[in-house]
């Protein structure tokens, strides 16, 4: 039997599917905070193997600061689970971030279960999944600017995605976001440090995606 | 029909709505751990007239330089990967995010 023609699908009001029996949706498996402070440094979730599972690399989305420009660029894998992920924060501030993973298992008697057509979780009403509230596309160069219309900068998460940086003599630029009022977040270039040298890795097309705040039991 | 009697919501055990007609949610549809030095691509057929992004996490062990992923693109039902231009890449995982 093919995966779709098998089990049950949700449609929302714009006609696209949300959850359903072909593929996982990513579900929160944790909100919190952590004090970071300016330059690269890594950001412990304290997750384990039993809640992240030890293969699967989760989604991070973070809050808009308000004086600060920050970015998310990867994991560490050196522990063998991927609890550990890498900011470039441009000041000294808390970041509040939430982690979106697939579940292998349901953690309770209530509600709705669905799997696929292997018995594999897809979607579960024991967290909350996944929601994107928007999709910026859009391009900034170094030096660039872009300010986006959000629905919650205050309290939704974002992922900022293809991090970048340039080294250009006068100092290290990298590319982050940071909010300007409730409903602005800004995409712009600030100066991490003052290194010599020359040398580029910028990519300027970036998608910003806003995820809505996910309940948290 | 309006909206109030299309789709279908969904309560968590405390009486929160966890899923509601109007949400657009996020699923896995690829994932790839791609090594730093190769490029690459996929072909995945049922994403034709699908909404999607992609995109790639450093997965580096460690390293707190500026080191990166690679640069992720879809070009129709096509997903590639590329290494980024500069000097410093890294051992990536490839997310495809399909939310319709």
């Amino acid at each position: 039997m093919a995966v779709t023609d098998y089990g049950i699908k949700t449609i929302n009001s714009a006609g696209q599917t949300q959850v359903d029996c072909n593929y996982i949706t990513f579900q929160n498996i944790k909100t919190s905070s952590a004090s970071i402070t300016v330059g690269s440094q890594w950001v412990d979730t304290n997750l384990t193997s039993s809640n992240l599972g030890v293969s699967e690399i989760p989604l991070i989305g973070l809050r808009a600061d308000a004086s600060y420009y920050n970015c998310h660029w990867g994991f560490d894998s050196a522990s063998g689970i991927y609890k550990l992920f890498k900011c470039w924060p441009e000041g000294s501030f808390t970041v509040y971030y939430c982690v979106f993973s697939v579940k292998t298992a349901t953690d309770e008697s209530y509600g709705v279960a669905l799997y696929d057509s292997n018995g594999v979780l897809t979607f579960n009403s024991g967290s909350d999944p996944f929601k994107i509230v928007n999709i910026f596309s859009d391009s900034a160069a170094k030096g660039d600017t872009n300010n986006h219309t959000v629905s919650d900068a205050v309290n939704n998460y974002f992922i900022l995605t293809n991090p970048s940086w340039e080294i250009d003599g006068s100092g290290t630029f990298l590319r982050g976001f940071k909010r300007t009022s409730t409903t602005n977040v800004r995409v712009s270039t600030y100066q991490f440090s003052v290194v010599t040298g020359a040398s580029s890795n910028w990519e300027n097309s970036y998608n910003l995606i806003e995820i809505k705040n996910p309940l948290v039991f | 029909m309006g909206v109030n009697d299309y789709g279908i919501k969904v309560w968590n055990e405390d009486g929160e709505l966890l899923l509601d007609v109007g949400d657009t949610i996020g699923r896995r549809r690829y994932t790839a751990n791609v090594d730093q030095n190769a490029d690459g691509n996929t072909t995945l057929s049922d994403i034709s007239g699908k909404s999607t992004f992609q995109f790639a996490y450093d997965i580096s062990q460690g390293l707190m330089g500026t080191t990166m992923g690679h640069l992720v693109t879809r070009s129709g039902t096509t997903i590639s990967w590329t290494n980024r231009s500069g000097p410093h890449y890294e051992d990536s995982q490839v997310f495809v995010i399909i939310y319709d």
